[in-house]
């Protein structure tokens, strides 16, 4: 009898332990995400965000002494991935890395790369895609757009 | 009574290895492991540090009128036995300086206007950077990040 109730409250008390640890384990827990969607638009959150960029300011290739100033924003979203917290290094934790893309990005261009509408829209693109390579290089934020708020050649 | 010392058994198991998750990954290594070790790729820190260094001025010897402004950033990884790598960076960082006052006025303004002449001055940093800095392999530089390289006709600032 007596060994009966040892063994019957050792039990309650390992089921209830368990269904503790359960309840603690699971609490607060998020649903997964499904990175395969990553890339996608319906992966990331509507809300566009904005951060200013690095100055840009390098020789155009064969122009001597001329050079070439720009200050740009970028507009980016991010996936359900990334942690408020981590928003605010994500640029500023590579921004020496993005200065030596924009700069070696820039080396190849001569002044007629970067004249007309049509071109600077290239440049666009091009720095749009740079940004996303050393930025989200795990699609876990995608840009969008490349906005230029200075741009001059001198 | 039982059940209390398995709650404690299961307790200590726990916290047992909470400890042992605690521990540093590295355990100590012996004077000839160490000396075996040096210069490898397992004797420096997996963790890069980045150390900014400029914007120098100078003029470029082959070409009177064109000045250079130069600054970069080089990630560098820790060896096992350096202590105190700020010190050294902090000790090492005005014999840098001097060595690329000296040497970068070699370099042809035509070449660093490209591309490939941006790569090969990478390159050229990264070697001085490591001979200036580390000159006993304290530390390894892994890669410049040019932060300007600015060609113009007259002296800045």
């Amino acid at each position: 009898m007596k060994k009966k109730i040892v063994f019957g409250s050792g039990g309650a008390i390992v089921a209830l332990c368990g269904l503790a640890f359960t309840l603690v384990a699971t609490a607060g827990v998020p649903e997964p995400v499904d990175t395969s969607k990553r890339g996608t638009q319906e992966y990331y959150t509507s809300d566009v965000l904005t951060q200013d960029l690095p100055e840009i300011l390098t020789n155009l290739r064969g122009t001597g002494g001329k050079y070439i100033q720009i200050i740009a924003t970028v507009e980016y979203r991010i996936g359900p991935e990334l942690e408020p917290s981590e928003i605010s290094g994500l640029f500023s934790a590579r921004s020496a890395k993005l200065k030596d893309g924009f700069m070696m990005l820039l080396s190849e261009k001569t002044m007629s790369d970067v004249e007309s509408r049509e071109q600077k829209e290239i440049l666009k693109e091009e720095v749009k895609s740079l940004i996303q390579k050393i930025v989200f290089p795990d699609k876990r934020g995608m840009v969008e757009a490349i906005l230029f708020r200075d741009f001059k050649v001198q | 009574m039982k059940l209390a010392a398995l709650v404690m058994g299961l307790a200590m198991a726990a916290g047992s290895v909470g400890v042992l998750a605690s521990l540093p990954q590295r355990a100590a290594w012996s004077t000839a492991h160490t000396e075996r070790m040096r210069g490898t790729n397992a004797y420096y820190d997996a963790r890069e540090t980045g150390t900014f260094i400029g914007p120098l001025s100078l003029r470029l010897n082959g070409e009177p009128e064109v000045y250079l402004v130069i600054a970069y950033t080089f990630t560098w990884r820790r060896g096992y036995e350096l202590r105190d790598p700020d010190d050294l960076i902090q000790a090492n960082r005005s014999r840098l300086v001097d060595a690329l006052l000296s040497r970068l006025p070699e370099l042809s303004a035509k070449e660093l206007g490209t591309r490939q002449g941006k790569l090969a001055l990478k390159r050229f940093l990264s070697r001085v950077t490591q001979e200036q800095i580390f000159p006993q392999g304290e530390g390894r530089v892994q890669k410049i990040w040019l932060d300007r390289v600015l060609l113009q006709p007259t002296r800045m600032g």
